[in-house]
């Protein structure tokens, strides 16, 4: 891969094999990946300079909503998408409230991720 | 005797007799005398209420007009047994039976009966409690008791198949997943029968999703009601339901703002909600002396926050990972969605479902509920 390491997108699934498989999905697709198995992994070590962050909503101890709203609590500016398997307009709403990018429902659709990371300017 | 051992003595049972009298008369059970032959000698106001008979319509006939017919008429055979054998059906041990009333309804009674017999007099003494309000009492009770296991029931089944759809959308995610990559890594040096076969792969994990999603349509309701509602009697009447039937050694606090606090919700799902976690706090205090369930109503801007707390032995630290996953169960006849169904209602009311464990110990869950400031259309 010729990106560097500002070219990684950090994803963020509880579910191990949800996780290992997108990994593998994006890395297919030529993207670099740095996967974290819990919004807490994530805090206590984030990559430096993130292209951007896919995290699952349904999560133990920390949602995905609640790990952006941490992340813009602590000024961080990093494009966030969150995925859910339930989506609803109270899950929607407050991903706008805390300027969550777009809510995309899974299985995911793999053009609409790609876009999406394309669409985060690599920094 | 004397003359004054006489009058003294007439006077001691004046008096008693004045006092039995009154006795008789305020008792709140029922008391009936009657000869050994059945009939009726004395029938106190207790029993007039009871039996809806004046005590002369009762005095001189036989008791047996107090009984359903069946019964009536195999109680003077019992009494004649009785004098005769000594063989005691009720006299000394009580039982309840049923009586009827001058307007021919019957109803369940306690009945005692005891006996008097000394020199020239053979009574029988019966005290009749009316059942009525008790066994109506339990009837509602466990009538109460079969509205919430319904709706407990329901709802796990409705939440399960959801459940069931989102654990099973997990591996067809991943295989989604894989299936792309592989896509990827195909090319023109790809032999055809695994390019087909692998199309195949994806086309069956198509298969498996549509199946999983007309799933999680049947169970997903139309249009909710959402009504404004005091909060605090939602919760009071909700948490006194979801303590039926345990037997119920719990202290429960309810803390209330001043103002009382309307909610714009499901009444129905935020019901289902409060049940579950106070039916988990009393399971987890499991009876322990000192078991204290404390219900906060907590206002904050344009949502109400609730707090449920319990003094039980916490929460393990493994148990807490897992405590929002749907078959994660700690009780051997759980289904394990309890907390997985709450926090899918709460999230679709715009909040979360959080867990706490205090310091000093036992459980607070929290969640919060969109507030409702003008009460102009609530339901007190």
């Amino acid at each position: 891969m010729s990106e560097g390491p500002s070219h990684v997108v950090a994803i963020v699934d509880d579910d191990a094999a949800v996780l290992e498989s997108f990994q593998f999905l994006l890395e297919m697709a030529g993207f670099s990946v740095v996967a974290y198995a819990s919004a807490h992994a994530f805090l206590a070590a984030p990559a430096s300079r993130l292209r951007c962050l896919i995290v699952d909503q349904h999560m133990p101890t920390m949602t995905g909503l609640e790990l952006a709203a941490c992340l813009r609590a602590q000024g961080v500016d990093l494009p966030v998408m969150l995925v859910t398997s339930a989506p609803s307009p109270g899950i929607e709403a407050r991903a706008r409230a805390i300027g969550v990018r777009g809510v995309l429902a899974k299985p995911l659709p793999e053009d609409e991720v790609f876009a999406f990371i394309r669409s985060c300017d690599p920094r | 005797m004397s003359g004054e051992d006489l009058e003294q003595l007439h006077r001691a049972l004046r008096l008693q007799e004045a006092l039995l009298r009154s006795m008789l008369n305020i008792v709140p059970d029922g008391l009936v005398t009657i000869d050994t032959k059945g009939i009726v000698q004395s029938f106190n106001p207790s029993a007039e209420r009871a039996f809806g008979y004046t005590a002369a319509e009762t005095i001189g006939r036989n008791v047996n007009m107090l009984m359903p017919h069946q019964h009536g008429h195999a109680h003077d055979g019992f009494l004649k047994r009785y004098l005769t054998t000594g063989e005691r059906r009720i006299i000394g041990i009580g039982r309840i039976v049923f009586g009827q009333r001058k307007d021919g309804s019957t109803f369940p009674m306690e009945l005692q009966v005891g006996e008097v017999n000394i020199e020239g007099a053979h009574l029988f003494v019966g005290f009749v409690r009316d059942l009525t309000a008790r066994r109506e009492h339990e009837r509602r009770m466990a009538e109460l008791q079969a509205e919430v296991i319904h709706l407990s029931r329901l709802s796990e089944l409705g939440h399960m198949a959801s459940a069931i759809a989102h654990e099973v959308n997990q591996p067809l995610a991943a295989i989604g997943n894989y299936i792309g990559g592989i896509r990827r890594l195909l090319n023109d040096a790809t032999p055809p029968v695994l390019r087909q076969a692998i199309e195949r792969v994806a086309a069956q994990a198509e298969r498996a999703r549509d199946i999983v999603n007309s799933m999680r349509g049947l169970v997903k309701k139309g249009d909710r009601p959402q009504e404004t509602l005091n909060l605090e009697t939602l919760i009071r009447e909700t948490s006194a339901l979801a303590l039926v039937g345990t037997d119920s050694t719990v202290a429960l606090d309810l803390v209330v703002p001043a103002e009382p606090a309307f909610a714009h919700v499901d009444k129905v799902q935020i019901q289902q909600v409060v049940l579950n976690l106070v039916r988990n706090a009393v399971e987890a205090m499991d009876g322990a002396p000192g078991s204290r369930l404390t219900i906060s109503i907590e206002p904050a801007g344009d949502r109400v926050g609730i707090a449920v707390a319990d003094t039980g032995p916490g929460l393990p630290d493994a148990v807490r990972a897992r405590l929002f996953q749907p078959f994660t169960t700690t009780k051997p006849d759980g289904l394990g969605v309890g907390l997985s169904i709450c926090r899918t209602i709460v999230e679709a009311h715009g909040g979360t479902l959080t867990v706490e464990s205090p310091s000093e110990g036992g459980t607070i869950f929290r969640f919060s509920v969109p507030s409702r400031t003008d009460a102009e259309d609530a339901v007190p």
